[in-house]
C-alpha cells in the first residue's frame, strides 16, 4: 500500500519543561570561554525544576497541510515580487508559526482555562511566548527529520532510481 | 421520541472543521442540519464528530454515514 500523501489531523503534546531541559543541556555542553558558571547552571536547574512543577503543555498539529502552510507563509510575507528578495514581516514571522501550529494548551488565567486564539497569544507574557515558539520550532524540525528518514528509506540513506530509458 | 434542536453546530474531523452547520435537529439518533459551509475532503473522512458549543464547553457525538445533499446534511449518531 502506498503511503498517504494527505495530512491527517494528528495532535502532538509538547511539555514546556522540555524547552528548559534542552536549554540546560546546551548550557552544560558549552566549553572554553563560553563554559557556564556554577551560578548559571544553578539558575538553569531552578528554571527546569519550576517548569517541571508547572507541567504546562501545548497541543500542536503534528504537521501543517498545504493550505495551512501557505496561509502561514502569506502571513509572514504578504507581498512577494518576482525576482525580488522576500520581504518578511518580522512580527508575523514570530507569531505566524505559533498561530499555525497551536491548537490547545494547559494555560489558565486566574484559574480559568483560556481558549487558544491570536488574541490570547498576543496577550501572553513574552517568556511564555518564547517557550511556546521554541517548543514548536523544535517539534517542526523533529517531524521534518522524521519525514526525511521515511522518504529516504528507513536507514536514512538516499535511494535514487535510475531514469527509465525508452528506446525509439 | 426525543428531539433536540439548535441553531449552530459543527462537524469536526480531528481539530479541523469539516462542516459548519446552521439550524439542526436530532431525532432518535438521526441528525438533520442546514450546511453553511463544508470542506468536501474533510467531510468524507473518519472519524467525524458532531459538536455543539455550549457556554461551559461542548457536546460531542461521533457520527456515522454522513451525507450532504444540496444544503442539507443528514447523519446518524454512532450507537454506544
Amino acid at each position: 500500500m502506498s503511503r498517504s500523501r494527505f495530512v491527517k489531523p494528528e495532535v502532538t503534546r509538547l511539555y514546556l519543561a522540555d524547552v528548559h531541559k534542552r536549554e540546560h543541556h546546551a548550557l552544560l555542553e558549552r566549553t572554553g570561554a563560553e563554559q557556564a558558571t556554577p551560578e548559571q547552571i544553578a539558575a538553569s536547574e531552578a528554571k527546569v525544576a519550576q517548569a517541571v512543577e508547572d507541567a504546562e503543555f501545548i497541543d500542536v498539529k503534528r504537521r501543517l497541510n498545504t493550505g495551512e502552510q501557505q496561509d502561514m507563509f502569506a502571513v509572514m510575507a504578504p507581498f512577494m515580487t518576482p525576482n525580488q528578495p522576500l520581504q518578511l514581516q518580522s512580527r508575523q514571522v514570530m507569531t505566524g508559526k505559533v498561530v499555525a501550529y497551536l491548537i490547545g494548551w494547559s494555560l489558565t488565567d486566574d484559574g480559568k482555562p483560556v481558549k487558544v486564539s491570536a488574541s490570547a497569544i498576543n496577550n501572553l507574557d513574552p517568556e511564555t511566548f518564547r517557550e511556546i515558539r521554541e517548543a514548536i520550532e523544535f517539534h517542526e524540525e523533529s517531524v521534518e527529520k522524521e519525514l526525511a528518514v521515511v522518504k529516504n528509506g528507513q536507514g536514512g540513506a538516499s535511494v535514487s532510481t535510475p531514469p527509465s530509458v525508452s528506446v525509439a | 421520541m426525543v428531539t433536540i434542536t439548535g441553531q449552530a453546530a459543527e462537524v469536526r474531523w480531528g481539530y479541523y472543521t469539516a462542516a459548519t452547520l446552521g439550524p439542526w435537529s436530532l431525532v432518535d439518533g438521526q441528525l438533520t442540519a442546514i450546511v453553511v459551509d463544508a470542506d468536501t475532503y474533510r467531510v468524507s473522512q473518519h472519524p467525524l464528530v458532531f459538536e455543539v458549543t455550549r457556554a461551559t464547553g461542548a457536546w460531542t457525538w461521533p457520527l456515522t454515514s454522513v451525507q450532504i445533499a444540496g444544503t442539507t446534511l443528514t447523519a446518524s449518531l454512532q450507537q454506544e
